[in-house]
């Protein structure tokens, strides 16, 4: 059931519309993201900006085709996502998309081997080819030693790094990454962002990274900035020096918070 | 994902969580336990009686009475017409007497059957080999069988010290078995102290019984039978004869009515343990179904993390089915095999009390084995069912579940 998109460099790999998501919580109605209108190439490493609560996830959500927006329209390859059937985007999801969630998600009755090659044993391919193929990258990330292992026995940067493996196995278009520091020390981060870069820049395959760390965003000059659901406007030059004077305050404020605690926690 | 690996999937998953899927199916097999072992109880029972009734020789005996009216009786001419019927062999004859049996000044109220010598090759007791009631020249005394529980009223507590010893017995003609008495209008005329030796003591009543040979009731006056039993060529022939016999104002019988009685009863019985049984399995699928529905929620991020990975939810919802499946027809296998082990103990003992009592052996534990699979059929039925709706809430389940942070 191969939904018929022919991946080409030409044009947007996704763009949005208008989209808008709406959730109603019972006493209220909150709308997550608003009028959010982007183009996302082939071969971007794009990061998204904002707070816990700016709508990146579901942003994230409604561009793999997991949510399905209120208004809006999400186009993939110029092809309306959200006209295909759940089963036919779920085809692509795992096809043409790779995850790297905040939280380490393993399919826990599962070791690391298996839970790299789900992807591929997902979409149809013979358990041993794809424990195969999984084995394979995992020895590229130096990972195989611990293949048999239950992945929530690995160390974060090993989950981390694991996660990465998982994403590329089916050779994706895009991999999402959905704040990928949780947890980790800031070299840890700062080599889970190379690797990342490294995919990007040797395979064109485009990244889409959600955080809310400003630290992060040294990694690329592809930014979009949300608040309350909205993306912000940064197209005019003041705006674009305003919000990265922000952005800079904000760095040095989690810089130094982040030193205060090693200074705590050296002297415990 | 192939159905293969889908499998595979859920057989680890199983694995993984062992003891909870363990505790969760127990109850099941409890159920499962209880259920197989009264069914095979009740299908031994069922098998022992029917096949203690059941021998080629009975199946093709009718047994014949006059029925309760007191005015229709089982004359020489009646027989005579049974005998024209095709496919009757032969008729062998009976008549019933109250009676007392006397020995060494000691006197015993006895039922006295007047029977012909191969009476008990009719019935499933059989006399000691070398023995006829066949009735013997005037100077001897005649033969008679006791039965055990009249040997034991006279003091022998091993029956067989009975035989070879001389007795007295009185019985009693009356209206139903003498013509003369019927139309004379008399009551009952009492046959005087007649000696007899026993030449068999036989098992098989618990009412005192004396069985003597039918010729010496006739030489007595008697005329009318009490019952007779007609033995066919075959046993397709039973039903014709006795609806013609029936039709003559007779009451027949045949071991099979018996047999239908006592597969009717535990059939009945079989149906209420069903039931019963069906409840308690309900009951428990009910607790499997909290279980699955539990379970489903500690693994909603799991099944929302394999739809962000692409998973299409009818591949979900068939691990679902799958384990439910899997873990109902396993808990009921070995329902079935402890309640085996359970039934083969049991056998076990039965057969040691049997043999300290000095009874024959047979089993009292037998697995019917249709019920057997089609419980194991159900099982499967009962899991799919609990895995569909445990699982029900699949297409509900936002994948974006899966991204979240723990």
């Amino acid at each position: 059931m191969e939904h018929d998109i022919q991946h080409n460099r030409q044009g947007p790999l996704i763009e949005t519309l208008g989209v808008t998501k709406v959730f109603n919580s019972g006493k209220q109605i909150i709308t997550a993201i608003s009028d959010i209108s982007i183009k996302i190439f082939a071969g971007d490493f794009l990061i998204i900006f904002g707070s816990s609560t700016s709508g990146k996830t579901t942003l994230l959500s409604v561009l793999s085709g997991m949510e399905k927006p209120d208004l809006g329209e999400v186009l993939i390859k110029n092809e309306p996502f959200y006209e295909l059937s759940e089963d036919e985007r779920s085809f692509i999801r795992n096809k043409k998309f790779g995850f790297i969630p905040q939280s380490k998600r393993w399919v826990s009755h599962l070791n690391l081997l298996e839970n790299v090659a789900l992807p591929l044993i997902i979409s149809g391919e013979k358990a041993a080819v794809a424990k195969k193929a999984a084995l394979e990258i995992l020895g590229q990330y130096g990972l195989q030693d611990l293949s048999q292992h239950n992945p929530t026995t690995l160390s974060n940067v090993e989950q981390q790094i694991a996660s990465i493996a998982r994403a590329v196995i089916n050779q994706p278009w895009l991999i999402l990454v959905d704040e990928p520091y949780v947890s980790l020390t800031a070299e840890a981060v700062d080599k889970i962002l190379g690797l990342l870069k490294k995919i990007n820049e040797e395979t064109g395959c485009t990244i889409l990274m959600s955080t809310n760390n400003a630290s992060l965003l040294k990694h690329s000059n592809k930014w979009l900035f949300m608040d309350e659901g909205k993306l912000e406007d940064i197209s005019s030059e003041k705006n674009s020096i305003k919000r990265l004077k922000e952005v800079i305050e904000i760095v040095e404020k989690q810089e130094q918070e982040l030193k205060n605690k090693n200074v705590f926690d050296l002297s415990f | 994902m192939s159905l293969t690996y889908l499998f595979k999937f859920t057989l680890i998953n199983i694995y993984q969580t062992k003891w909870r899927n363990l505790l969760g199916v127990s109850g099941l097999a409890v159920s499962v336990i209880l259920l197989v072992y009264l069914i095979s109880i009740g299908n031994g029972f069922n098998n022992l009686i029917v096949s203690q009734l059941n021998n080629p020789t009975a199946q093709k005996t009718i047994t014949v009475t006059p029925g309760n009216t007191g005015m229709l009786k089982i004359t020489q001419d009646q027989i005579s017409s049974f005998k024209d019927y095709s496919g009757v062999e032969k008729i062998d004859e009976e008549i019933d007497f109250g009676g007392k049996l006397s020995f060494n000044g000691s006197t015993s109220d006895a039922m006295a059957l007047a029977v012909e010598p191969d009476y008990f090759d009719q019935n499933s007791i059989s006399l000691p080999k070398d023995v006829t009631l066949q009735a013997t020249t005037a100077a001897e005394p005649q033969p008679i069988v006791v039965s055990n529980s009249l040997a034991k009223l006279f003091g022998f507590n091993k029956p067989s010290n009975f035989v070879g010893q001389a007795v007295l017995l009185d019985y009693t003609q009356t209206k139903a078995t003498s013509k003369d008495l019927f139309e004379n209008d008399v009551d009952s005329k009492v046959i005087q102290a007649k000696q007899f030796r026993v030449v068999a003591a036989i098992p098989g009543t618990n009412q005192p019984t004396v069985y003597f040979p039918y010729s010496i009731a006739v030489a007595d006056g008697a005329t009318f039978d009490s019952q007779i039993t007609v033995s066919a060529a075959n046993t397709d022939v039973v039903p014709g004869i006795r609806a013609k016999i029936e039709s003559e104002g007779y009451t027949t019988s045949n071991v099979n009515d018996s047999i239908n009685n006592v597969n009717s009863f535990f059939s009945f019985l079989n149906f209420l343990l069903f039931v019963i049984g069906l409840i308690g399995i309900v009951a428990t699928t009910l607790g499997l179904l909290n279980l699955g529905a539990a379970s489903f929620n500690s693994r909603i991020k799991e099944f929302a993390w394999l739809k962000v990975l692409g998973m299409k939810n009818f591949q979900i919802r068939l691990t679902l089915v799958f384990e439910q499946a899997i873990l109902s027809f396993a808990a009921t296998i070995g329902g079935i095999l402890i309640s085996i082990a359970f039934g083969l103990i049991t056998n076990i003992i039965v057969k040691m009390m049997a043999q300290k009592n000095g009874y024959t052996y047979a089993a009292v534990y037998q697995t019917p084995i249709g019920a057997t699979v089609a419980l194991l059929l159900a099982s499967l039925l009962f899991g799919v069912i609990v895995g569909l709706i445990s699982s029900r809430n699949i297409y509900a389940t936002n994948p974006k579940l899966g991204l979240k942070h723990d």
